[in-house]
């Protein structure tokens, strides 16, 4: 589990929308907003980075969003994790990239 | 995790997140959204500070390290580990404290199982496990037998834009003062060399005049030969949310593939690899055709001159030399249309401010120099210097290029100041400074004034006792990997392994792989240390956490061969115990050599680093002085205030003016775009190809094929090829191909793409896996200046293996493949 704490830059008048996209992601939630100004703080928890990447992609596809930049990370239950395994921790192999992945 | 405290760890990030953003006290909140610290109510406060004690112990300040921008992070620390990452709010690099993929990722390199733990030594052909004392023995023993058989200039070093400034700063002071020998060199040689030589050939100081900063400032920004948006994504981040607000603003990029950098662009201008030095005197006689050229600045800052810079010309000269760069020709000879010519030579004559940012597209050429040339060309003709906004940058491509090696003159040709070695009255008072004479282990008690051998020439001249023809015995290699990096590699990996080499690393590599010593090396967060980026900014990192059992800092490494070479007394902080306290003491000794010189940090203080958050860029004479955004202007930069302190003349009624040379002027050199040197493309080798980065990997993948994330968003490398070429050699996505130069082959899956032009193909550099390291097939000629390998151009011809097959991705050189350097 690591949790971000992420930044939404959107046009003013997309608010609604935003909300309904965000209501679609149970693992966000909005800490701290300014509608007029087009600016929303949200944490995001996720299983890896991965997860996260693909709330960017979701995100960055929306023509009313203007960036979606992150700001921090907790990770600390994933150092604990790679101490005790000797294991990095890493998202689910049977959902490899296809982005850019070309075999 | 408990909810509770998932929540509170949630509010801490936030807070955070929301002083980014510059969310206040009068942002709305939906009723659901946890209380943070941005509202500022007692209450909150206090949910804020309890949270903040749940997620970390302490926030501790510290760079990026994992590409050249410099970006600013603290480091979350909880019970003695990192847990947490969050970008710095304050910083002047990564603005609003956004962080990249790379940098999220950091953490995955400290904890990571493959980091190396253990001293190792090679018998009987098998590294094994050894004592530090042993290692540190071996290494004594070995170098003394060097110096005493074979001279002082058969040990060499090579370091790295990722060592910490006084690491840098040590080596070069125990190599240059305490050895006599200037066998040293480092990885920036193999990207910074030519923008170095470029700056010191035009303008007579190395580095910038301006910063980040001017990215806001700038009217039209002219990338070239950089793919900003993966090799420095958060700088890119900045100029395309700053062109998003600012739409008038004109994007121009310059460069053979259309990549993602070209998306913000205005005007993308295709060029072949290698020829767009036409470009820049097409664009220079476009903008005199015209009349769009400052006169006034042309009358004021220009010299013209002829062949390398010291025989003067005209103006009317330059026109002349210019004159058959006509749209027409530069389209024939460059693959960019002349209409795009034209375009880019209006906006950039006419914006107001333009600002030029280039990397290793124009730095890694046989004309890397004159690349760097005709860009300072342009900007002295327009005027386009020493106002906001307009500035020729050269991005480095590593955190500590500038601020470790060059800065620190930890390179063959130069000493601390970035002044050459064979300048003699520099050379006299860095001996002076250092007490050469008193301290010196070489008989001459003197700073050999012969500069050593650049990268390439060091390892083509590096080799085994029983190799006559290779002078240099032994070398010492520190957190670079130029088994992987160095061009033309067939030729250099078995001088590697002959040489008595010692490599000094966090994981296992290529080079570690020939190694004769390996040293396991702590982490940047586990010691600490200065960083200076591209804009002249020194930011301190300080130590986070303690390191990694059986590693050591490279600057106690330094410290140790230092004692045991008998040079105790030179290197002052060898004694020191505390690795902070070492590293502070060897940066005190660091200011105090250059505070003379225009690249002083004399008020950079420790204290003062250690307590700012933005870090200080030079000049910065003095404690009370904030550091300088603009060199050469008059209120701006504090040598006007006391030019003789620093060696120049500054006259008193001059606003602007550039004092590296005598005259103040800046050279305008008449380059011809030719690329002499650089390879042909031929009947049997028809393709060009070059090479570069991709976001989610840095260098040889050393640490980033680490990290699962960025492994498997570039597993392998590949070979982007047109498809119109594709359509002709028969290829389909995911074919395997070979791809081979007069030098030596790969063999790799095909891309096919439309982005690139035709004929020309693009390989990433990052791969470790032997088959598909792209740096057998690169040529290792080099820009007869800088010294720097041309990487951007080889003639290649591509032959199809097979149909699509899996490939051995995400290879990483492993513990148990040490013994083994099979690199296939």
């Amino acid at each position: 589990m690591i949790i971000a704490a992420s930044i939404l830059y959107f046009q003013e008048d997309h608010y609604d929308d935003l909300i309904k996209l965000i209501n679609q992601h149970k693992n966000i939630e909005i800490t701290n907003e300014d509608k007029e100004n087009g600016k929303m703080v949200v944490t995001i928890e996720a299983e890896n980075n991965k997860d996260i990447e693909d709330l960017e992609e979701i995100f960055h596809n929306c023509d009313f969003i203007i960036d979606f930049t992150h700001h921090a990370f907790y990770f600390g239950d994933e150092v604990e994790k790679a101490e005790t395994t000797g294991i990095i921790p890493d998202f689910d192999i049977k959902k490899p990239f296809t982005k850019k992945k070309i075999l | 995790m408990d909810i509770s405290r998932r929540n509170l760890i949630k509010s801490t990030l936030a807070a955070s997140a929301a002083a980014a953003a510059g969310l206040s006290l009068g942002c709305k909140k939906k009723e659901a959204a946890p209380t943070t610290a941005a509202t500022e109510t007692p209450a909150a406060t206090t949910t804020a500070a309890s949270a903040s004690t749940v997620a970390v112990d302490k926030w501790v300040k510290g760079v990026c390290r994992m590409c050249g921008t410099g970006c600013s992070i603290y480091v979350g620390v909880k019970d003695g580990k990192m847990v947490a990452i969050k970008g710095n709010v304050d910083s002047k690099t990564n603005t609003k404290g956004f962080l990249c993929i790379k940098g999220m990722n950091i953490w995955k390199v400290a904890y990571h199982p493959d980091r190396l733990t253990t001293p190792l030594i090679r018998k009987n052909g098998k590294l094994e496990p050894a004592t530090w004392d042993e290692a540190l023995t071996l290494i004594e023993t070995k170098f003394k037998e060097f110096h005493k058989k074979y001279g002082y200039d058969s040990v060499a070093y090579y370091g790295s834009g990722q060592c910490t400034t006084e690491e840098s700063y040590t080596f070069n002071k125990i190599w240059k003062g305490g050895f006599g020998s200037n066998m040293m060199d480092g990885n920036p040689r193999l990207c910074m060399a030519s923008a170095v030589a470029g700056y010191l050939s035009s303008f007579g100081s190395d580095e910038p005049a301006g910063a980040y900063e001017d990215i806001e400032n700038a009217k039209c920004i002219f990338i070239t030969g950089s793919n900003t948006s993966e090799a420095h994504p958060i700088l890119f981040r900045r100029i395309s949310s700053y062109k998003r607000q600012n739409p008038d603003v004109k994007i121009i990029v310059c460069e053979p593939r259309k990549t993602q950098t070209s998306k913000i662009a205005d005007l993308w201008m295709p060029s072949l690899p290698g020829t767009d030095l036409a470009i820049f005197n097409g664009m220079a006689r476009e903008i005199i055709k015209n009349d769009w050229h400052d006169k006034e600045f042309i009358a004021r800052h220009a010299r013209f001159t002829q062949g390398d810079g010291t025989e003067a010309s005209t103006f009317d000269e330059y026109i002349k030399f210019i004159e058959k760069y006509t749209p027409e020709y530069v389209e024939k000879v460059t693959g960019c249309p002349a209409a795009s010519v034209k375009q880019a030579a209006e906006w950039f004559a006419k914006s107001g401010a333009t600002l030029s940012l280039w990397c290793m597209g124009l730095n890694q050429r046989s004309n890397g120099v004159w690349a760097n040339n005709l860009i300072h060309n342009l900007h002295v003709i327009t005027g386009n210097i020493g106002k906001p906004g307009a500035d020729p940058f050269s991005l480095t491509g590593q955190p500590n290029a500038c601020g470790g090696v060059r800065e620190t003159g930890s390179l063959a040709h130069l000493l601390p100041g970035c002044r050459p070695v064979a300048v003699e009255p520099w050379r006299k008072y860095v001996e002076s400074y250092w007490k050469v004479a008193e301290h010196s282990i070489n008989p001459s008690k003197a700073i050999n004034p012969k500069p050593g051998f650049p990268a390439v020439k060091l390892f083509s001249s590096l080799g085994g006792e029983n190799e006559a023809d290779k002078p240099v015995k032994a070398i010492l290699i520190s957190t670079t990997n130029p088994a992987q990096t160095l061009p033309n590699l067939n030729k250099f990996v078995p001088n590697i392994k002959n040489a008595f080499t010692v490599v000094i690393d966090i994981f296992p590599t290529r080079t570690a792989q020939l190694a004769s010593v390996v040293l396991p090396a702590s982490f940047l967060y586990e010691k600490g240390g200065v960083y200076g980026c591209s804009e002249r900014r020194s930011f301190l990192t300080q130590k986070a956490i303690e390191p990694l059992e059986g590693t050591k800092a490279d600057l106690w490494i330094a410290c140790q061969i230092a004692k045991r070479m008998g040079l105790e007394k030179f290197i002052a902080w060898s004694n020191e115990e505390d690795i902070v306290k070492m590293a502070e003491m060897a940066w005190n000794d660091y200011i105090g050599c250059t505070a003379n010189t225009e690249k002083t940090l004399a008020g950079a203080t420790y204290k003062r680093l250690m307590e700012s958050t933005t870090g200080v860029q030079w000049p910065c004479p003095s404690e009370d002085h904030p550091g300088t955004y603009k060199r050469y202007v008059r209120g701006m930069d504090p040598v006007f205030d006391d030019p003789k302190k620093y060696g120049y003349e500054i006259p008193e009624d001059a606003d602007m003016f550039f004092y590296g040379r005598k005259d103040g002027k800046i050279n305008v050199f008449m380059r011809d775009a030719e690329p002499k040197a650089s390879e042909k493309i031929s009947k049997e080798y028809p393709f060009l190809m070059t090479t570069g980065r991709v976001i989610e990997q840095w260098h040889t993948g050393t640490m980033t094929m680490r990290i699962p994330e960025t492994a498997a968003a570039h597993p392998n490398s590949y070979i982007e090829i047109h498809v119109n070429d594709a359509k002709k050699l028969g290829l389909s996505q995911g074919d395997m191909v070979k791809v081979e130069s007069v030098r030596g082959e790969n063999v790799l899956p095909v891309r096919v793409v439309n982005m690139t032009l035709e004929g020309v193909c693009f390989v990433p550099m990052h791969d470790q896996k032997g088959a598909r390291m792209v740096n057998f097939i690169c040529n290792d000629v080099v820009d007869a200046t800088s010294g720097e390998p041309d990487y951007k151009v080889s003639a290649v011809k591509i032959t199809k293996v097979s149909g699509p097959q899996k490939v051995d991705d995400k290879f990483v050189v492993t513990k148990s493949e040490l013994d083994s350097p099979t690199f296939s």
